[in-house]
């Protein structure tokens, strides 16, 4: 007995055929739409380097150390230097600190970088082969420190055959001789070394440009050549006995240290300067044995250039700080024995110093280090550099490295003076930029440009696009949509205006308050991400519909068929990198 | 599973997209979570709600699973009589889950619920609780808070009585499993649904889930506000194991004032300076009672 | 198994354990309590098959079955009175959902005030859920139909209701021939062992529709009823094979030379049968009319067995009352025999709040009624007489 229907529709309550419901297409309902826009995270705007630093904390979060290392040298291939000595621009500001405490990128790029040291195998020959534009170029570089390292990096990445040229006996340059051991354990600089050998850089060490070869032989030897010599020129104090035996500039002093000329430090030591060559050597100088240290500065604590680190870490050590204070003189028959000094009135920097006449005072001294700032050893090497460098400059304002004409290349402190490890590092990354285009790079081959209309995941590699503003879902979704992962070999810099965005939209439950973590991982899974989509699928987590889609590559796409608009993804993205914005032809 | 920070998330979807949930919907974000546990091995009763609507009309479908809609006071019921059925024809392995909004629960079906809990049937009753009866357009249930406005508590006589506790209902049935949840926190959501999967007898799932509409707020605050009412405690997520064990799930670090949670609710427009206090105060004693239950008697869990 | 004595509530126990219901829930109301308590105690002697679960409500052991029913379970209750109220919403659900539910209803008077009289409205109040409604008149009827439910339930996917006039029946005791289990089993088939309910086949039942859908449910539900006497027959025949017992959907008892014909339901029906050879009206011999299935309403077996012209006068036996309209029993016929020789000559004899009707009130009744006492709509009063 078939009771089915006489009706043929389907009989509630015995199995019938449903319809899902993605044949409604409830996108129509939307009125506002989600806008995907990256923005530079602040982290990333106070780096030297200007380090995509989310991307890379993003992988080290996940896991891949691997993956953290090829994010990173794009931007810096020394993290494992920059992990020791960087004064850490990015944490003063994280976002993070105002919520809890700042991210310690720094202890995860040092991760990063001796993971990388681990893991690379010097028996390795030769490169990966990726990118081989400048293959059969050779280039000289002048100076082994951290730009000249950077620059033959970067080159050698494109294929070029690099040779250094350094004065000295040993390479490294300022990281060799100038920071001290304590900050920099010297066989981590050694291990960089060895890896940029057997990358193929030919280091030719205690061969000074200007002796035993000249600038113009390189020149004609040489398809490009890069003059990284750093600003190493003591300035002078201008004050009466400065030519006694017994006194030292401050970076000399270092390098005699470093290079076992001086073996030891004894007596009363007096520093002169503020800046963080005078720490450095004040810190030294009793760690190596002195007596008594003691630093005079002009103005307050709170007004040293030097990086406050360097400053608690010579405190620590038992520099004595005497502040508000210039030397007047420097005494002694043979040698130097004691030096004069006058306190000054309280001032800030850049305001004139006014010095108290009637608080002179001695000290005894039997070293006195000088630091009073360093200059570029550019004119040393050829006076007529310092008029190249201005020419080019009016043509093309340096951001790091400068194209002189004749191809001849400058770049790091001997252009800039003295600056920080990761400006020079920088620099040496900018060099590389100009002497691939100079060198002819094959055009299509070059670091992908900036758009606005591809964004996504791997965006916060390139500088943000001014305006992105999708004209329709079609194109929004393609926006969204993730690329390929492209890691130029050499990241370009930021360019246009650049805001870094806030952190209204906090997440508590995902970022619970904390302290800093102990694991590398717990303590990069911290980065807020501001600005940079780091694919931690929050969006898609909190989407009803749900019309937010994971594609195998690991991007995420809005399906607008179905997104209603409501904007829980804008608010709880936790890197801001999504808003609703009212699009025309969207929903009604 | 996609690593997430939220944890691992089961990646597929077993709640499809085009449903009829207004936009922003909590209890639709819920029950995205829980049918990713429950996935294809449940069966799930819908008395009158909103998910009535958001589960799909003839001949829609937005879940990947049997869905039987019930009449409003009967889902506890129908519920159990589909387990015992489905026991009765050799199938012990499908297992059945309730589905009710707040007024199935806390009003009209309060008698089968308690009549199920007591006789420990092997269910899960889900309450997605969005304090009041929003499918027909916000009209006051005994889930509503204090001080709420609704179609029937018009101002200026918003609802003069508390929420209901019906946490403390079900803990005094003493069921085996019984636990608060927040779409804000789907991590614990969804280990919540494990645990009561995994769980025989009578568990009770009660689950905060805003509706924007309702309670006057911009509708891409759902989840916010439903962290709040964690953060402020008003509403604290834990578990009880046998109506007597209780676990807290998470502590709010700092003492947010209810005042941050109310704000910005237009229902709760109406609330004067002292009766937020009474409120605050309200919600302070709670948690003090919650935590010394926490501390006397505490779960001692499987897991 | 042989003869024994059973009460109208244990007969229907016996057979509900006969017919193997997987799922039994019910809570208890007098006078179906004696029924509950039958199930329960066999339940709990290991004598039952199935499963046997007390509520806390009749809305819940209603509720309860539809779930039941739904995975696929063989089901029954019982209930009376402001239990079968209290389960109003839920008999339409059933029925709406076609679910083969099968439950027993001792008619009691529906409060206010409290009263335990066995009227019928309670179960003609439900006339419109969407159940078929049998209204027995023996212990042994009691017994032979509630197994025949089953049957009837599952193969037309209506739920069925079969009533009894509460303590009149259900706790009066008969001799009864109960059949052998292999007998039952022969009838009634055991349900499949399978969920009707796949939860790899998503389903969505019950969803909200619109009118498009309402439409062809209530009609097809409608068309469905129809057919259910042509059914019952068949079945009835099959029953008749293996039992050797059957009865029809109207009994008809002296209709060959009766000149009035009374229409009754129930126990009412039982005691006029015994009283009919010495029932002759003023107008001439009585025949009777048993209405055994009341929804859906047999309409061509009425209709053809009072379409003999020796019949004047119909009197419709009516223990219920719509107040404003009468009895329905009286309406139905009224509407159902609109236009024929008996328009405007439906007499009702009104027992409602559970008159009982002794064989001097029926000869009361019927006088009053060959008076034309009960002609237009007029109502002879039981009470009054």
């Amino acid at each position: 007995m078939q009771f089915s229907s006489k009706s043929g529709w389907p009989r509630p309550g015995v199995l019938q055929e449903t319809v899902p419901t993605p044949m409604n297409k409830t996108g129509s309902w939307r009125f506002l739409t989600p806008v995907f826009q990256e923005s530079n995270a602040p982290c990333r705007l106070a780096c030297p380097l200007e380090s995509g630093i989310p991307h890379w904390l993003n992988k080290v979060r996940q896991g891949d150390l691997q993956g953290a290392w090829q994010v990173m040298q794009v931007y810096n291939p020394f993290p494992a230097i920059t992990g020791q000595v960087c004064y850490r621009f990015c944490e003063e500001k994280c976002h993070r600190a105002s919520w809890d405490e700042a991210v310690a990128v720094r202890e995860v790029e040092k991760a990063v970088g001796l993971w990388r040291h681990k893991n690379y195998r010097t028996d390795k020959t030769g490169q990966n082969g990726r990118l081989k534009e400048l293959a059969g170029k050779k280039v000289a570089i002048v100076g082994s420190g951290p730009a000249g390292l950077s620059c033959a990096y970067y080159l050698r990445q494109s294929g070029a055959a690099v040779t250094i040229f350094e004065k000295l006996p040993l390479a490294g340059g300022l990281l060799a001789t100038g920071i001290p051991d304590y900050r920099l354990p010297r066989d981590i600089l050694a291990k960089e070394l060895k890896i940029l050998e057997a990358e193929g850089v030919n280091f030719r060490t205690g061969r000074e440009v200007g002796q035993e070869i000249s600038l113009p032989e390189l020149q004609a030897q040489f398809d490009a050549v890069l003059l990284a010599v750093g600003a190493q020129q003591s300035r002078r104090l201008q004050v009466k006995g400065e030519k006694l035996p017994g006194v030292s500039g401050a970076l000399e002093f270092l390098g005699d240290l470093h290079t076992g000329r001086r073996k030891a430090v004894a007596g009363q030591v007096v520093v002169a300067g503020g800046g963080n060559a005078a720490v450095d050597a004040a810190c030294m100088a009793k760690l190596r044995g002195a007596r008594e240290v003691s630093l005079l500065y002009r103005r307050s604590r709170e007004e040293m250039p030097a990086h406050p680190e360097e400053i608690e870490a010579a405190a620590a050590a038992g520099v004595n700080f005497v502040f508000e204070t210039v030397l007047q003189e420097i005494c002694g028959e043979a040698r130097v024995e004691k030096v004069c000094a006058l306190h000054t009135a309280p001032s800030r920097r850049g305001e004139p110093l006014q010095v108290l006449p009637e608080t002179a005072f001695e000290l005894q001294c039997d070293l006195l280090i000088v630091a009073a700032g360093q200059e570029s050893n550019l004119p040393a090497l050829d006076p007529a550099l310092q008029n190249a460098v201005q020419q080019a400059n009016k043509k093309n304002p340096a951001r790091g490295s400068l194209n002189l004409e004749n191809k001849l290349f400058a770049a790091g402190d001997a252009l800039t003076g003295p600056a920080s490890v990761a400006a020079a590092i920088f620099g040496g990354r900018q060099a590389a930029l100009q002497l691939r285009q100079a060198l002819g790079e094959q055009p299509g081959t070059a670091a992908p440009e900036p758009s606005g209309r591809t964004s996504g995941f791997n965006r916060g590699l390139l500088p943000p696009a001014e305006t992105a503003t999708p004209d329709s879902a079609a194109a929004f979704s393609e926006q969204f949509k993730t690329r390929a992962a492209v890691y130029p070999g050499i990241a370009p810099p930021l360019q246009g205006p650049q805001e870094a965005i806030g952190y209204d939209n906090l997440n508590a439950f995902l970022y619970p308050k904390q302290g800093r973590q102990v694991a590398t991982q717990q303590e990069a899974g911290r980065c807020f991400s501001c600005g940079t989509c780091s694919r931690c699928g929050v969006c898609w987590v909190f989407c009803p519909e749900p019309a937010i889609k994971q594609e195998p590559d690991g991007s995420f796409q809005i399906l607008l068929d179905y997104c209603k608009g409501c904007g829980i993804c804008a608010v709880e993205c936790p890197a801001g990198v999504l808003s609703m914005e009212e699009v025309p032809g969207h929903g009604t | 599973m996609l690593q997430t920070l939220l944890g691992d998330f089961p990646r597929r979807e077993y709640m499809l997209n085009g449903h009829n949930a207004c936009a922003g919907c909590g209890p639709a974000l819920a029950v995205r979570y829980l049918v990713k546990v429950s996935r294809q091995e449940a069966v799930i009763v819908i008395p009158a709600s909103c998910w009535s609507i958001i589960a799909g009309v003839e001949p829609f479908r937005s879940l990947e699973t049997v869905v039987l809609h019930c009449p409003f006071p009967a889902a506890a019921s129908v519920g159990a009589g589909i387990k015992k059925g489905l026991e009765a024809v050799g199938d012990t392995r499908t297992q059945v889950i309730v589905l009710a909004g707040d007024g199935a629960t806390f009003d009209i079906g309060m008698q089968g619920l308690s009549g199920v809990a007591e006789r420990n049937e092997d269910l899960l009753y889900v309450c997605y609780d969005n304090e009041a009866y929003m499918n027909t357009g916000t009209q006051r249930s005994s889930a509503s808070p204090y001080g709420s406005l609704s179609t029937t508590t018009p101002a200026p006589r918003a609802k003069s009585s508390p929420k209901k506790e019906i946490m403390k209902i079900m803990a005094a049935h003493r069921i085996p499993y019984a636990a608060t949840a927040s779409v804000a926190y789907p991590a614990d959501l969804m280990a919540k649904m494990q645990r009561a999967m995994q769980v025989k007898g009578f568990r009770f799932l009660h689950i905060f889930t805003p509706c924007m509409q309702g309670w006057g707020s911009p509708v891409e605050f759902t989840v916010r506000l439903a962290r709040l009412a964690v953060l402020t405690r008003i509403f604290p997520l834990y578990e009880v194991a046998d109506g007597a064990r209780y676990r807290i799930s998470s502590f709010p670090e700092e003492h947010i004032p209810i005042e941050e949670y109310l704000q910005g609710q237009k229902r709760f427009a109406g609330l004067d300076e002292s009766q937020k206090a009474l409120l605050q105060k309200e919600v302070d004693r709670n948690w003090a009672a919650l935590c010394r239950q926490a501390d006397h008697s505490p779960f001692i869990s499987d897991d | 198994m042989g003869r024994k004595l059973l009460d109208g509530n244990q007969a229907a126990a016996l057979a509900v354990k006969l017919a193997r219901a997987q799922v039994v829930c019910a809570y208890p109301i007098t006078p179906q309590t004696s029924l509950v308590e039958s199930i329960a105690g066999m339940w709990a002697q290991g004598d039952f098959s199935g499963e046997y679960v007390s509520v806390e409500s009749e809305y819940s052991a209603l509720a309860y079955l539809i779930g039941a029913a739904y995975a696929g379970a063989r089901t029954f209750t019982a209930t009376s009175s402001q239990g079968l109220a209290y389960m109003h919403e839920l008999l339409h659900w059933a029925a709406g959902a076609r679910l083969p539910i099968v439950m027993v209803n001792a008619n009691r008077a529906l409060g206010a005030p409290w009263s335990l009289e066995p009227d019928h409205l309670d179960s003609l109040a439900q006339r419109d859920t969407g159940w078929i409604q049998f209204y027995c008149a023996a212990v042994q009827e009691i017994m032979d139909t509630l197994l025949f439910s089953f049957r009837l339930a599952e193969e037309t996917r209506l739920p069925c209701m079969v009533i009894y006039d509460g303590f009149v029946l259900s706790h009066t005791v008969e001799v009864v021939e109960p059949p052998l289990q292999k007998q039952a089993d022969a009838f009634l088939p055991a349900p499949p062992a399978k969920a009707a309910l796949q939860t790899e086949q998503p389903q969505n039942l019950q969803a909200v529709t619109s009118f498009q859908y309402l439409a062809r449910v209530f009609q097809e539900r409608h068309l469905d009823m129809l057919q259910v006497p042509r059914v019952a027959k068949k079945l009835t025949r099959e029953y008749a094979a293996i039992l050797g017992r059957s009865y029809p959907l109207v009994e008809a008892c002296g209709l060959k030379e009766a000149a009035t014909v009374v229409v009754a339901a129930g126990s009412a029906a039982q005691t006029i049968k015994s009283v009919l050879p010495a029932l002759n009206s003023p107008e001439g011999p009585t025949g009777l009319l048993r209405l055994r299935l009341f929804r859906p309403l047999p309409a061509e077996e009425i209709v053809s067995l009072l379409a003999r012209p020796h019949i004047q006068r119909v009197v419709v036996v009516d223990r219920d009352l719509s107040a404003g309209l009468g009895g329905i029993f009286a309406q139905e016929l009224r509407a159902l025999l609109q236009g024929s020789p008996f328009e405007g000559k439906i007499c009702e004899l009104n027992l409602a709040g559970g008159v009982d009707l002794t064989p001097q009130l029926l000869r009361r009744g019927l006088k009053a009624a060959a008076a034309g006492g009960g002609e237009q709509g007029r109502i002879i009063w039981g009470v009054d007489l």
